[in-house]
């Protein structure tokens, strides 16, 4: 992964003449990264609108001569380029995908857009202070030998995967190198520390911890860490029409008091420190424990977005210390 | 600014077991932040703060406030103060189980303009001397970083308290309604061109709702499904119904106090709506909001010269 | 239909006034726009403003509201209350740029001739300004860019 023999390296004009050609997709992330992306390029609020967007018409209907109608939504897509960050691209390949595809029924919705989508790697050569991808097993560095893969040095921008007549580049040159192992040692020497492997079922036996209610009190239960965090995928059918209209599917939030209402009028999760703890248990613990790796990729956007400075992980820390005096749990599953 | 005397009184009242906790702010996680807090201890408080960061109205923890809790006091800027008298003239708070601690305050700054022009910003980097903000030793204009519904707020004094921590103030530094009537004087195209353009980024996330004070309603008109007045997921049209019937039911009852466009995680300028009705309700109800707790709400009286020329 | 577009106005008319002033127009055999599409409420006072935008959200190119004149409200301050609640609707709208599409009037029971005038006026107004999108419209627009455009 972080051998950099495979690539070439690319003038900065030449980069930002090939972004004008291609017109990709940035996520806010890359943005922050790659400063000389032009304002016109597109920078979706976040990359899951371009996959799964906050409102998706699933079918059309309408009440004829006393039958009903329906009509699927078949349109397909406008192909996608996307630029991710390493955390985003796992939080695609790692939970989304296998969220919506791995076993049937897949969606067909997400498949369709998700076949049309293609993306490239951008390598961090910084942790921001709302960074922790190395907690939760990602690098800043991560990419798979099949991605293509950027990384922007001081003399131009470093390419992995990209063919030559795409775009013209020469061999990296010893100073190139030696910055990317500069680059890597200083990563590496910033990288928070991971999670022990115990964190999710250590978690999970603090879920009677009166400590929750005081972690949840600033919380707002708004939907803006949600709606931003790259593996949340929670959504919501709501029919837009009485006699004739559309089925359509919407992003829902955890963290809006009425997630799980039920028809009884029973509300499980009806108090925020339950909703609260739900999220952090679903990210830290569930999710790990049934589909093997955590359901966060650690990319801080939800601290960016909070209205109130809420951090999950601080809120991790704060209740692996209650778990240090409790007895081991046993898993939920 | 007054960070010592509130953590001071704070631990006075603690400790003499008048109030149960203190709503108050605590460091946010990211530097120049600010955490709402609640203060049950005082090894807590030695985390209170108040600076310049602290933009989000603390009354709206009020409400959420079980009813068995006990007494709290609160940190209260002006518009938290504002908050707190229209919370208690709809009666949704009790008087008797408030402590309010005054602040006067000379406006909260905005972070992402501020990091914008000078980068990434510690701790000591920012200081007011007097009424002059210093970045990094450099004095700079107040006017270009305040949150513009500081820079034209009339009450920094809060209008209701039990203390008063200090006697600092200041004029409006923008002749009232400035960012507001820069709007006025564009012509209606190009007033829809902004709004639709920014009302259309909105993707319904409610933190704008969730982060003020007045919107204590346990089921909001946009959870509706029947009738549907707003359709959850955004698009422009349903965006509109929501941000028009949240500016339509804050009417005569918003403090411009700002948080709910600072709780939006994509920077829409949300308070303009709802400012512009507490303008027009200033202008033609003389009525302003969490001023005084014995004026009747506007939306509740009437006048027989009340305007008319818009009603055929 | 001659497929020419003609507006479609919801008129929220108050049951003691002017839903019978539409009445009388209708019986003395006034000619008005065939337009509108009357909502009797009991009071002008009533009406929640959320009916307003909701009218607009389903397709109305226009909506009206008539009460009776102040003064005369059957339930004596019903039309008062509804004065201060449109004039901020009112406001509200024109400081979006959307004004031209919500009306309000004062119509007596005995004001069949008024009633005809009011809808006439009305129904042009919204004509002049074209079929009604901004509430009802589909846009796709969340894949912008999330930076702002703040005024500052």
């Amino acid at each position: 992964m972080l051998s950099f023999d495979r690539g070439m390296v690319v003038s900065w004009e030449a980069f930002v003449r090939w972004l004008g050609h291609v017109r990709p997709f940035v996520t806010p992330l890359v943005r922050e990264r790659l400063r000389v992306i032009p304002r016109d390029v597109l920078t979706p609020v976040t990359f899951k609108t371009l996959l799964f967007p906050p409102r998706e018409h699933l079918y059309h209907y309408s009440f004829r001569e006393r039958r009903w109608e329906l009509c699927l939504e078949e349109s397909s897509p406008e192909p996608a380029f996307l630029l991710l960050a390493p955390c985003e691209a796992r939080a695609l390949l790692d939970v989304l995908d296998r969220v919506f595809l791995e076993e049937p029924p897949t969606d067909a919705y997400y498949r369709r857009r998700r076949e049309r989508l293609t993306f490239a790697v951008v390598g961090c050569t910084f942790f921001e202070t709302t960074c922790f991808c190395t907690r939760v097993g990602g690098h800043p560095l991560l990419h798979r030998a099949e991605d293509l893969f950027l990384l922007p040095l001081s003399s131009g921008i470093y390419l992995e995967g990209f063919e030559r007549k795409v775009i013209e580049g020469r061999p990296l040159a010893l100073q190139d190198r030696e910055e990317t192992e500069r680059i890597a040692a200083s990563l590496e020497s910033q990288a928070p520390s991971p999670f022990p492997s115990s964190l999710p079922e250590k978690l999970y036996g603090e879920f009677e911890s009166r400590e929750w209610e005081s972690i949840a009190w600033p919380c707002l239960n708004c939907g803006a860490c949600t709606f931003f965090c790259p593996t949340c995928f929670c959504f919501d059918l709501a029919v837009d029409g009485k006699l004739r209209g559309t089925m359509v599917r919407t992003w829902d939030s955890c963290m809006f008091p009425k997630f799980t209402l039920h028809a009884s009028s029973h509300n499980p999760r009806g108090r925020k420190e339950q909703r609260v703890r739900q999220r952090v248990l679903h990210k830290f613990s569930y999710f790990p424990l049934r589909m093997g790796a955590f359901g966060c990729v650690g990319c801080g956007r939800c601290l960016k977005v909070c209205p109130v400075g809420w951090s999950i992980q601080e809120a991790v820390e704060r209740m692996m210390c209650c778990a240090q005096d409790s007895l081991p749990a046993s898993s939920p599953y | 600014m007054y960070e010592t005397e509130i953590r001071h009184l704070s631990g006075e009242l603690l400790e003499s077991g008048d109030v149960e906790g203190i709503v108050g702010y605590a460091p946010g996680p990211l530097p120049l932040s600010a955490q709402p807090f609640l203060f049950r201890t005082s090894s807590e408080l030695q985390n209170l703060i108040f600076n310049s960061f602290c933009g989000m109205n603390l009354a709206r923890y009020l409400v959420a406030l079980p009813k068995s809790a006990g007494r709290v006091a609160i940190v209260a800027k002006g518009c938290d103060a504002r908050a707190i008298t229209v919370l208690l003239k709809e009666r949704q708070v009790e008087r008797e189980k408030l402590f309010i601690i005054g602040v006067p305050c000379l406006g909260m700054l905005d972070r992402k303009r501020l990091s914008a022009r000078f980068g990434e910003l510690r701790e000591g980097d920012i200081e007011f001397r007097g009424e002059k903000l210093i970045v990094r030793g450099e004095p700079v204009a107040l006017l270009e970083f305040l949150d513009w519904t500081c820079a034209r707020c009339r009450y920094p004094r809060p209008p209701l308290f039990d203390v008063l921590v200090g006697e600092g103030t200041r004029e409006p530094l923008t002749g009232g309604t400035d960012g507001l009537l820069r709007l006025w004087e564009l012509s209606a195209e190009k007033r829809w061109e902004f709004f639709s353009l920014e009302l259309s980024r909105c993707i319904r996330c409610y933190a704008c709702r969730n982060a003020c004070p007045m919107c204590y309603c346990r089921e909001c008109f946009v959870e509706l499904q029947r009738p549907l007045f707003a359709h959850p997921a955004p698009s422009l049209k349903d965006n509109l119904v929501f941000h028009l019937g949240r500016a339509m039911h804050l009417g005569g009852r918003c403090v411009e106090c700002g948080a709910c466009e600072r709780a939006c995680p994509l920077g829409i300028p949300v308070a303009l709506l709802t400012c512009a009705l507490s303008e027009v309700v200033r202008e033609h109800f003389a009525f302003e909001a969490g001023v005084s707790l014995e004026a009747e709400p506007p939306l509740l009286v009437y006048r027989e010269d009340d305007p008319d020329a818009f009603i055929r | 239909m001659n497929g020419e577009w003609e507006p479609k106005i919801v008129a929220f008319l108050c049951y003691w006034c002017s839903y019978a002033g539409a009445d009388l127009a209708g019986v003395s055999r006034i000619q008005y726009p065939p337009n509108i599409r009357v909502i009797r409420v009991p009071c002008s006072g009533s009406v929640n403003p959320l009916y307003i935008l909701k009218a607009l959200r389903e397709g109305a190119d226009g909506v009206l509201v008539s009460g009776c004149h102040p003064g005369d409200c059957h339930y004596l301050s019903g039309n008062y209350f509804a004065r201060r609640k449109f004039f901020l609707l009112h406001e509200l709208l024109r400081f979006l740029g959307l004004e031209g599409r919500v009306h309000f009037s004062w119509v007596s029971a005995s004001e069949g001739g008024r009633f005809a005038q009011v809808v006439q006026e009305v129904t042009e107004a919204v004509r002049r300004l074209g079929p009604q999108k901004a509430f009802s419209e589909e846009i796709d627009t969340y894949v912008r860019d999330g930076n702002s455009s703040s005024i500052g």
